[in-house]
């Protein structure tokens, strides 16, 4: 739990921001924490936003978020072959906990000591790094709750900033460079000619294939 | 607290929940193709790209990738900002500047 602290400390500032943005969204700030509780995903909630902000329906909003969310596939499974336990109940509540900041603290783990138990060490982490998400979601709910018209106090733009800042550091070289300039087209074809806000999951969709497409396994 | 939003968190939790517990529970690793595995690395660039470029470069559904729209404008100067800083807060902060000063420079 230790080894959590840096990441209870990274964690914190990113839940007041989507604290603020949630409630500037519509959501109310027991709606808010209720997010982090259920989803307890950054990413998918940040998502979530400019699309309960825009009154979609829902199963654009799950659909959008279960796409968002197929990277656990990966990092699950690689995860899974490194938990020796094969209870299942325990197994069940590490799931919950699988985020990208405590996968990247067990794959740190797995790493440098073959003696932890990556399933705890999974449990441990996500109750630190959680608990520090849910305090910093309400207090930051609270806080943009004080704050006046969105729009007025460039707060529209504050998501689409917040996207950026989380893409950018991901840009590693010519194969994301190639998604982004796919699905930035994908998503505006789909934004003007499909109704109903899915743009956002068709242009993640093909987006994707054209990074499989242009890599190979060598990479 | 409304009972839509309720249900549609519900529902983000499910599948959020679904996507995470499937590799550690139920399946085994090596159940997914090369291909599949690759397309996953990509995913979120693609979901944010996704995101971000018809906020920026269409606001209020309107086709604009120009000097004269200001999201459009201030989205180019996050992006650097984010290139150089890497820090997510400075981002936001410095994003609504933008976006604030090129409102009153732009209109």
């Amino acid at each position: 739990m230790i080894d959590a602290l840096p990441i209870m400390v990274s964690v914190f500032p990113f839940g007041l921001v989507y604290g603020v943005l949630a409630v500037k969204s519509g959501l109310t700030a027991v709606e808010a924490l209720l997010s982090s509780i259920i989803v307890l995903a950054g990413a998918s909630q940040f998502i979530s936003l400019p699309l309960f902000a825009a009154g979609v329906g829902p199963w654009v909003i799950i659909g959008t978020v279960f796409i968002v969310n197929i990277r656990h596939f990966i990092m699950g499974a690689a995860i899974s072959g490194k938990m020796k336990e094969p209870e299942v109940f325990p197994r069940l509540i590490a799931s919950y906990f699988l985020v990208d900041e405590t996968f990247a603290l067990a794959a740190a783990a797995w790493d440098t000591d073959r003696t932890t138990s990556i399933r705890d060490y999974l449990i441990g982490s996500g109750i630190v790094a959680g608990s520090s998400w849910l305090v910093s979601t309400y207090m930051g709910a609270v806080f943009g709750n004080l704050l006046g018209d969105p729009t007025r106090l460039g707060l529209d733009f504050a998501v689409a900033a917040a996207f950026i800042g989380l893409l950018i550091p991901q840009i590693k070289g010519k194969p994301e460079i190639v998604v982004m300039l796919w699905s930035a087209l994908f998503s505006l074809f789909f934004y003007f000619f499909i109704p109903g806000n899915w743009y956002i999951l068709l242009g993640s969709i093909l987006g994707a294939v054209t990074g499989a497409l242009v890599t190979s396994d060598a990479d | 607290m409304r009972i839509e939003i309720l249900l549609t968190l519900l529902g983000m939790g499910a599948v959020t929940y679904l996507t995470r517990v499937l590799f550690i529970v139920f399946l085994d690793d090596e159940r997914l193709s090369p291909f599949v595995r690759r397309c996953l690395r990509f995913v979120p660039v693609a979901v944010l790209t996704s995101i971000i470029i018809p906020l920026v470069a269409a606001p209020g559904g309107r086709f604009s990738p120009t000097w004269d729209n200001p999201y459009f404008l201030a989205g180019f100067l996050t992006a650097g900002l984010a290139a150089a800083t890497k820090n997510l807060v400075i981002t936001v902060l410095g994003g609504i500047g933008f976006i604030l000063l090129f409102k009153i420079l732009v209109v």
